[in-house]
């Protein structure tokens, strides 16, 4: 227990009154006293004075302690608030002035403690203002998040944005899209770029592009695992991407260090800051590829009337001419030769209308039978020429289509003059007509020379011939123009074969509503046929398919 | 003190650079995988060559992450997990370039057949190079998440490549059986069969060393 320095001066006030009384009697100078009664009464008088002096000075002592340590106690007591209160004061202002007070939901003035001492007051208002000011850049900020995130997302080409320590700082849903992240790719946010894009093309491109202090563009090929091949890109999302990659440096690079001895080879990881840029170039390229190919075959297809007909005039300038019946036969050689460029631009100039959706479809209801039996006829006498039985089976009670008769009718013509030009004489056509979904599917069947799995799958494509040699002529525009008229009335056109030698069925649901087919049957029917089918829809024109050893690249249903 | 701090977070920061380093690898040897094959599918000899000639890439990659390794053990003396993650890293980089030496190998099988007549297709190329790049995947995730589950679930699938390459093979014999002009054709197929189906392996072994990484323990997984 401590001794208080009020219990000491009141004892030692207590003893020296105690003291002077001893001192006073002792000498006999105690006032109303006489020496000889003071000599016997005096010892016990003092002593009982002076303890009631000493007493009362306890007392005093005591009081006065009190009374003091009481105010000490409060003083000490706000002390240790105001205190308190400072380091408090302290921690906010700390807190105020953290980054991550940004990330907090709370405003800044709640953190400011409603009641400070009088001394810390103009802490306390220092520390308003700053919440103030802070909460008003808060504010500030978080709209130009929002706003940010929305031009992201709203942007058509796929964004990253990546930090100085090489993470992903933001990505909008293109990009996710694009290479295949999950979900927006907002969750990739923190991750080092490498292991959010798992593609070392488009990270090189940004370590290049820092290295150049510098835009570098590539192209960069994603492929995902369920597909091979450029084929199988039509289906946007799905398939092979061709994306255009952009990577641009941001201006103060702070760069992390790479030279840490990690990558010491040609591809280092220093990623730092910058943003890439990916657009998705996949129909471009797509379409590039389609004109090249047409260029490619129409001049081909082109060239080849041409040198006959130059090498006929040729030969009658050489003195063929002379000869009439030669001459006659030369004409007769080179009309033949303009007719199949007449009929060349013609079914150019028609599929050219058909794509462009320019070319106008007089849809009206129609019974199936009718179209069966109107190419049944035209071609009949054709069909006994070349020796081959043609046939009609139809089902009864077909419910009438909504389509363009005579468009219809061109499209059966085309697959029963192919049917009968491939098949040898004695053999077999047939056509059919049947329920399928809520579509008729329409057939032609032949025990003609077969198709191979490589060729069927190219079958629709614009200036593909089965006949390599060109032997049987034609311009190889019919089935894509068949192909562009079926899916005009919003159906699905697809062959299928047993194999070479084997014949071949080409076939084509047209909807009974007028809007899109949705078969049943085709699937199970094709999946019987192992050696492969081939819807067309989604077949691109022009573009080449897997003639591989190796692997088919288009699906066997559609 | 502070000085401490900040050679701990340049060493942290060189493990995630090896880290990312095998990401980056894993890429590469994806990408020559998946060209290889569409090389073989659309017979583009272009394209086979470029796989043959892009593979000192990845060899050089490894180099590079066995470099940042060794300069790791040997600067840093690291251990337990952080020892384990750094002799898994160097494992897990071989089993990566043999990967990439096998995409080497099939373009140039490619080139080969690309000379000879086109024969029939192979439906299960695609199915086994689809599967190698989902586990290639699926291992790499386990990787980087130190995921033994995944690496688990990653290595029971091998068993689809092996399943696939015995068609082939039952296929290919069927074909030179019927037809002796294929012996050579239906030969090289087979090679092709077989280097994806130690692709399959290769993915195993990077499942293993995940295992180690995860458990620190060494797990047979070539059984399960």
């Amino acid at each position: 227990m401590k001794i208080n320095l009020h219990v000491v001066v009141g004892a030692l006030i207590s003893a020296t009154w105690f003291l002077g009384q001893w001192f006073l009697s002792s000498v006999g100078l105690s006032p109303g006293t006489s020496a000889s009664s003071m000599a016997m009464a005096a010892p016990s008088w003092t002593l009982l004075t002076g303890f009631v002096g000493l007493a009362l000075g306890c007392f005093g002592a005591f009081v006065v302690y009190r009374t003091d340590h009481g105010r000490q106690a409060t003083s000490r007591e706000a002390f240790a608030v105001s205190a308190r209160q400072l380091r408090q004061s302290v921690r906010y202002a700390v807190a105020a002035t953290s980054p991550d007070l940004l990330n907090s939901d709370a405003p800044a003035s709640t953190l400011i403690p409603a009641r400070l001492p009088e001394e810390a007051e103009p802490l306390a208002e220092a520390l308003a203002d700053v919440a103030h000011t802070l909460e008003v850049h808060r504010e500030s900020v978080e709209r130009e998040r929002v706003r940010v995130r929305q031009t992201l997302a709203s942007i058509a080409e796929g964004l990253i944005i990546t930090s100085e320590d090489g993470r992903v700082a933001a990505v909008n849903p293109e990009a996710a899209r694009l290479l295949d992240l999950p979900g927006d790719g907002s969750s990739l946010v923190g991750q080092s770029l490498v292991t959010a894009v798992r593609d070392y093309e488009v990270t090189e491109t940004l370590v290049k592009a820092i290295e150049t202090r510098g835009p570098v563009t590539r192209h960069v090929r994603l492929s995902p695992f369920s597909t091979m091949g450029e084929l199988s890109m039509p289906r946007r999302g799905t398939g092979v991407r061709i994306v255009k990659v952009s990577a641009v440096p941001f201006a103060s690079q702070s760069r992390m260090p790479s030279d840490l001895g990690v990558g010491a080879s040609r591809r280092p990881v220093g990623v730092g800051a910058g943003v890439i840029f990916l657009e998705d170039e996949t129909e471009l390229r797509r379409s590039e590829s389609i004109r090249r190919d047409f260029v490619a075959n129409v001049s081909h297809e082109l060239r080849t009337p041409l040198a006959s007909l130059k090498a006929l005039v040729e030969t009658l300038e050489e003195g063929a001419l002379e000869d009439p019946p030669a001459a006659r036969e030369f004409l007769r050689l080179m009309h033949v030769e303009v007719d199949s460029l007449t009929q060349l631009v013609f079914e150019l100039l028609e599929l050219s209308q058909i794509e462009s959706g320019q070319a106008e479809m007089e849809k009206r209801p129609v019974v199936p039978i009718s179209l069966l039996e109107a190419a049944y006829r035209r071609l009949r006498t054709q069909a006994t020429r070349a020796g081959v039985d043609l046939r009609m089976a139809a089902e009864h009670g077909l419910p009438m289509i909504s389509a363009d008769p005579m468009r219809v009718g061109q499209v059966l013509l085309n697959l029963l003059q192919n049917a009968i030009k491939f098949t040898p004489e004695g053999g077999v056509v047939t056509l059919t007509a049947a329920r399928d979904g809520n579509g008729i599917r329409f057939g032609v069947t032949d025990t003609g020379i077969g198709i191979s799995r490589e060729d069927l799958s190219r079958l629709f494509e614009r200036f593909f011939k089965v006949d390599r040699s060109r032997a049987s002529g034609g311009t190889g525009l019919g089935l894509a123009i068949a192909k562009h008229l079926v899916q005009a009335h919003g159906g699905v056109i697809g062959a299928f074969s047993p194999g070479e030698g084997h014949g071949s069925t080409v076939w084509f649901v047209l909807p009974t509503n007028g809007e899109s087919v949705a078969p049943v049957s085709q699937q199970a029917s094709l999946a019987s046929q192992t050696r492969g089918a081939l819807p067309s829809s989604d077949a691109p024109d022009g573009i080449p398919s897997s003639a591989v050893p190796g692997v088919p690249a288009t699906p066997d249903t559609p | 003190m502070a000085l401490e701090t900040e050679i701990r977070k340049a060493y942290r920061l060189q493990l995630a650079q090896l880290g990312d380093e095998v990401l980056t690898m894993g890429s590469m040897v994806d990408k020559a995988l998946e060209r290889s094959m569409d090389a073989l599918a659309r017979r583009d000899v272009d394209l086979a060559r470029q796989v043959v000639a892009d593979d000192s890439f990845i060899n050089a990659k490894r180099m590079g992450i066995e470099e940042g390794a060794v300069i790791l053990l040997a600067t840093q003396q690291p251990m337990a997990s952080d020892l384990r993650f750094i002799t898994s890293v160097e494992h897990i980089a071989t089993d990566l370039e043999r990967m990439g030496d096998h995409a080497r190998s099939i373009s140039r099988l490619c080139v080969k057949l690309c000379a000879e007549p086109p024969m029939r297709t192979v439906n299960e190329f695609p199915r086994m190079i689809a599967s190698c790049r989902e586990r290639l995947r699926l291992a790499l995730d386990a990787f980087i998440e130190r995921d033994a589950e995944k690496a688990l679930a990653c290595a029971r699938q091998d068993v689809e490549v092996d399943q696939l390459q015995d068609d082939v093979y039952d296929l290919m014999l069927a074909t030179m059986e019927k037809d002796g002009s294929t012996v050579v054709r239906a030969t090289y197929l087979l090679w092709i069969a077989h280097n994806l189906e130690r692709v399959g392996d290769h993915i195993t072994n990077v499942c293993e060393r995940v295992m180690y990484l995860a458990k620190g323990r060494r797990h047979e997984l070539d059984e399960v």
